[in-house]
């Protein structure tokens, strides 16, 4: 596939260009390369959050291509989780409303919803903070839940932009392991972007990302 | 339902706090404002009827048709006849033409009669009418025939004793200077006295009240012949009636202009409420929610808020409403009907047409977020156009004023003015704000504080906006309280005339002034009155002048005239001018109105019979009168010398200290002076004029409130861009101080902009109530030029920097933390 946008005068900039990429069931795959090389693009291309230029993406061999946002997002529904740099957690929520939001939204009744999300809450160590708003926690805290919220619907892929790039070093750390246990206890399919090296050196396979070419470092 | 979770976690959260109390506010503001202003329109009705003795009067020169009084039965509505006809009642040896009328028990529907035991009794309401074999007269005929109660009277070819003084008859039109004496008598003496004969000039006067009064009303009207006139409740009693009348257009201007204040806070907080929503609408589509579903939630989020708010809203103008209404009900001696389900609806759809209308683009908005939002924060939402956005919030104040006056005229002007002011606002202020940067100079934290102002035109033109108009509405509000409360004080001051005093003799003028001074009392002007009838207009008879139509009911009979060269201080001229001391005789101003109904110009000639006689005067100019103001007017004011040489009485009205006791003691000094006290009259009004100035100033407070929550709405809208300024700002090493300052200097710009702004739309805008609304004198408030800046300046200064100090005492740190969440 290949993806590229039209700057402000009518000039196309290619992104990405003839990409072919497979990955399979229960990988662990880092995406690095320098700032502005389209990892982003890339990860959103791969979620279905946008569609390629030209070319597929195909999902459980289902393409994401010729379809409209919302029939890509019910391909997404329950089966993808994202984790995010900038943590993305509802300011107004609580620890625990913002991890039961996604099992909620699937229709789980608000019993069921609060006892995942709560035994999630414990297993990424805020057991002590379910009833905090965000303001009220850390960063690697707020990443915690997000972490939670990811996992709580047991996704089949989970998708990490940076997830340690609003954090200091040891708070990473600490990220990158929970992310890798889990990982590994749920078999869920990991593929994330990062500049930081130590979490790229966990994943399985590393792809680099530059001038619009994919090349595998690792793997 | 999750929207409901979701709805209750923001509301404790406390991010839906500005936009439920603004819903509320707008509702409330409302519901008291509609009850207040239906309930007084239903109570002024209820007045009216009473003063027409019923809901509806049909008079004609024939009894009426037997098929309609079937037609009055089977809807259930009450009837009474009655028959009315000028005749000569005599005593002793004088005569003297009187207005009989003839009336049967039940008389009258609605309203009371009054009587009094004796001439110089005090009148009290009586649900009776006079025995057969006797009658009541009012003071005018007992004076000119000089009787009293027990006398008795020559009714055609019998005898009835005088048995009450009718001091006061419902249904009896005219003000007090068209007054021709009354004689009442019931109907079973009628075919003795053997007073109607062929060529009698009779007029059968029909009332009728309740049962279904508005479909008889339809029936009768589709078969009414040019002869019978129908009459409903439509006009009230002048003095009251334009006090209420002003009131309620007040209430009615007051509370829209409090609703769109509030409209200006709901669209502010719901675009703030979108914009947090941005990302978590995005990332409800990562979950795998479809656009429709993402709308759905925060949709239901929005309709339930607006239903939990606008219900307040309701409740807390229901409260207010009883303690205002029904204090002003119990001024109005008369039993109101309960307070109707209407208000609390039409506070319900203000509810959702303010949200609808000016959250229905934020809401599109969320529906559109694409799911890429999440990770690049600047991919580009589709925003409804600026354009978009007016049309809506246009469309929601076009539907609230329409709901609001059911008037399609007045909402259209409504929307005219609001959209004339936004483009001035806007035109202006950008020319204001760019023309800012010399003020950069003053200081470095000025110049942190302007180039804020300058840098987002769009953002400081629509807090500039936001200040202005609110300033605006502000002023406006207060502006005609207290110009509309001190106008009814001057028209009903505290010593305005209580009696009126009538067929005063020339002999007895001196010393009846004489009395009435040393008595305490003051006295009106005494103005000579001769009786006459309209005959011509252009030496056209008056019914081909009007052709074919009904004359106007004050030109219909003799009608009091006067000349006078002195204009009286409760009238002015609107039309032509007034007499000077250099114009001889033949010259006449006419009150407003009537010169309207009688389709006058200025230039036109109008003859009058007096007596044998004829009188013919050029019309040159008209009158607005002030009815309230108990003060001797007159329809037709001639010029100096036009009358004397026909024989007058005079006519005056007085403030008596002690008007019950001296009225007595002047009607025994001279007995053919007829004395009126308008005391209760007076006393309602002023009591009335009262409670409605409470119920004014509720309102204001309304205003208030609404400017405020437009203030804090605005200031909340552009934290987060303060927040992330500042904390920049103090990251590269700027102090407390410096920043302080700025953002002293920011919005004490913003509000003196503001303050002259508002003084400017505030001057036009008063110019248009004032004259086309009101029709009130308006002069230019330029005071307000000076001091308007001033306390806006002051007021959003303090406010501002107040609000906006969360922006400045967090440790940079934690602000960019938050900015960037």
């Amino acid at each position: 596939m290949s993806h590229g946008f039209e700057d402000q005068t009518g000039h196309r900039l290619s992104v990405l260009e003839s990409l072919e990429l497979k990955i399979n069931p229960g990988d662990s795959v880092a995406i690095v390369g320098p700032s502005g090389s389209g990892k982003s693009t890339l990860l959103s291309l791969l979620a279905g959050l946008d569609v390629p230029g030209s070319g597929d993406i195909l999902f459980n061999g289902e393409t994401f291509s010729g379809l409209t946002e919302d029939q890509r997002a019910s391909i997404r529904r329950g089966r993808i989780g994202f984790v995010f740099q900038s943590f993305q957690l509802l300011q107004g929520l609580t620890a625990l409303e913002n991890v039961m939001l996604p099992l909620e939204l699937m229709g789980l009744s608000v019993n069921e919803s609060k006892q995942r999300s709560t035994s999630w809450l414990d297993r990424v160590g805020l057991e002590a903070r379910i009833h905090h708003r965000p303001r009220m926690l850390s960063g690697g805290e707020q990443q915690r839940v997000a972490v939670a919220r990811a996992f709580v619907n047991e996704p089949a892929l989970l998708f990490a932009d940076e997830p340690t790039g609003n954090l200091d070093r040891k708070t990473g750390e600490s990220i990158t392991e929970l992310l890798f246990k889990l990982n590994r206890e749920t078999g869920t399919t990991l593929i994330l972007v990062t500049h930081d090296e130590r979490l790229a050196d966990q994943c399985r396979r590393i792809l680099h990302l530059e001038d619009g070419q994919l090349n595998e470092v690792a793997g | 339902m999750i929207a409901l979770r979701l709805l209750w976690r923001e509301f404790s959260s406390g991010q839906l706090t500005l936009l439920a109390l603004a819903i509320v506010v707008s509702v409330a503001a409302m519901t008291t404002t509609e009850v207040l202003t239906d309930r007084i329109d239903r109570a002024m009705r209820a007045d009216a009827a009473a003063l027409l003795g019923g809901d509806l009067k049909l008079r004609a020169p024939r009894p009426i048709e037997t098929e309609w009084l079937a037609q009055a039965k089977s809807r259930g509505v009450l009837v009474t006849e009655t028959i009315e006809f000028p005749s000569v009642i005599g005593s002793g040896s004088t005569f003297e033409l009187t207005g009989i009328k003839i009336i049967t028990d039940g008389y009258p529907l609605k309203g009371q009669l009054e009587i009094a035991d004796s001439r110089a009794g005090i009148g009290y309401p009586t649900s009776r009418i006079p025995d057969p074999g006797t009658a009541w007269a009012d003071p005018q005929l007992v004076s000119k025939l000089n009787i009293d109660v027990g006398d008795r009277v020559s009714v055609g070819e019998i005898e009835l004793e005088i048995t009450k003084i009718l001091v006061f008859e419902p249904d009896r039109g005219g003000s007090f200077v068209s007054l021709t004496p009354r004689l009442l008598m019931n109907r079973v003496d009628l075919e003795s006295s053997q007073l109607i004969q062929p060529g009698s000039r009779v007029r059968y006067v029909t009332l009728f009240a309740d049962g279904d009064i508005q479909g008889f009303q339809a029936y009768v009207e589709s078969k009414l012949d040019i002869s019978q006139r129908l009459r409903g409740v439509v006009d009230g009693r002048p003095e009251v009636g334009n006090a209420l009348t002003r009131a309620t257009t007040y209430l009615s201007l007051a509370g829209l202009l409090t609703v769109l204040l509030s409209g200006a806070a709901i669209a502010m907080t719901a675009n703030r409420w979108a914009s947090d929503h941005v990302t978590d609408s995005a990332l409800f589509r990562t979950f795998g929610l479809s656009g429709r579903e993402t709308f759905k939630i925060f949709a239901a989020e929005l309709v339930v808020l607006g239903v939990v708010a606008s219900s307040f809203g309701v409740i807390i103008g229901y409260v207010l409403q009883i303690v205002l209404v029904d204090s002003i009900a119990g001024l109005l001696t008369i039993s109101l009907p309960e307070p109707s389900g209407r208000p609390a609806l039409l506070g319900l759809l203000t509810g959702f047409v303010t949200l609808l209308g000016f959250a229905a683009p934020a809401l599109i908005l969320l529906s559109n977020v694409p799911p890429i939002r999440v990770f690049k924060r600047d991919y580009p939402v589709a925003v409804m156009g600026q354009l978009g956005r007016y049309l809506f919030a246009l469309f929601a104040v076009g539907a609230l004023g329409y709901l609001y006056s059911n008037d399609l005229r007045l909402t259209g002007w409504v929307l005219l003015a609001v959209i004339i002011l936004v483009t001035a606002v806007t035109l202006i202020g950008r020319i204001i704000i760019r023309g800012l940067s010399p003020l950069e100079r003053l200081s470095p934290a000025w110049r942190f504080g302007i180039q804020q102002l300058i840098r987002d035109p769009a953002s400081s033109g629509a807090q500039l906006m936001a200040f202005s108009l609110t300033a605006l509405a502000v002023a406006m509000v207060a502006l005609i309280r207290f110009d509309l409360i001190s106008t009814w004080e001057t028209q009903v001051p505290n010593d305005a005339p209580n009696t009126f005093a009538l067929n005063i003799t020339d002999q007895d003028q001196a010393n009846f002034i004489q009395a009435v001074i040393s008595k305490g009392g003051d006295l009106a002007p005494l103005y000579p009155i001769v009786r006459g009838r309209l005959e011509t207009v252009n030496g056209t008879l008056l019914v081909e002048h009007l052709g074919g139509m009904e004359p106007p009911g004050s030109v219909r009979r003799e009608l009091s005239l006067t000349e006078s060269g002195v204009l009286g201080r409760d009238n002015f001229i609107d039309r032509g001018r007034f007499f000077t001391s250099t114009d001889g005789p033949g010259l006449v101003t006419v009150e407003s109105k009537l010169f309207d109904e009688l389709g006058l110009e200025i230039g036109d000639f109008i003859g009058y019979t007096i007596g044998p006689d004829r009188v013919s005067a050029e019309v040159i100019g008209t009158r607005k009168v002030q009815w309230e103001s108990m003060l001797p007017n007159f329809f037709m004011i001639f010029s100096p010398g036009t009358l004397e040489p026909f024989q007058s009485t005079r006519l005056t009205s007085m403030r008596l200290p002690n008007p019950s006791a001296q009225t007595a003691e002047i009607s025994r000094e001279f007995r053919q002076v007829t004395l009126l006290s308008v005391d209760a009259i007076l006393n309602q009004i002023r009591g009335i004029l009262a409670r409605v100035s409470q119920a004014v100033s509720v309102v204001l407070y309304f205003v208030l409130v609404g400017g405020i929550l437009v203030l804090a709405a605005s200031i909340q809208t552009s934290l987060p861009e303060r927040r992330k300024e500042s904390a920049i700002l103090r990251s590269l090493g700027g102090s407390d101080d410096l920043l302080s300052q700025s953002q002293w200097a920011e919005f004490l710009t913003l509000g003196v902009v503001s303050g002259l702004l508002a003084a400017l739309g505030t001057d036009f805008l008063s110019w248009f109530v004032y004259s086309k609304v009101f029709n009130l004198e308006w002069s230019s408030k330029w005071q307000g030029w000076g001091f308007a800046p001033v306390i806006t300046g002051a007021i959003v200064g303090v406010i501002g920097r107040w609000s906006a100090r969360q922006a400045r005492q967090m440790p940079p740190a934690y602000l960019l933390k938050i900015a960037d969440t």
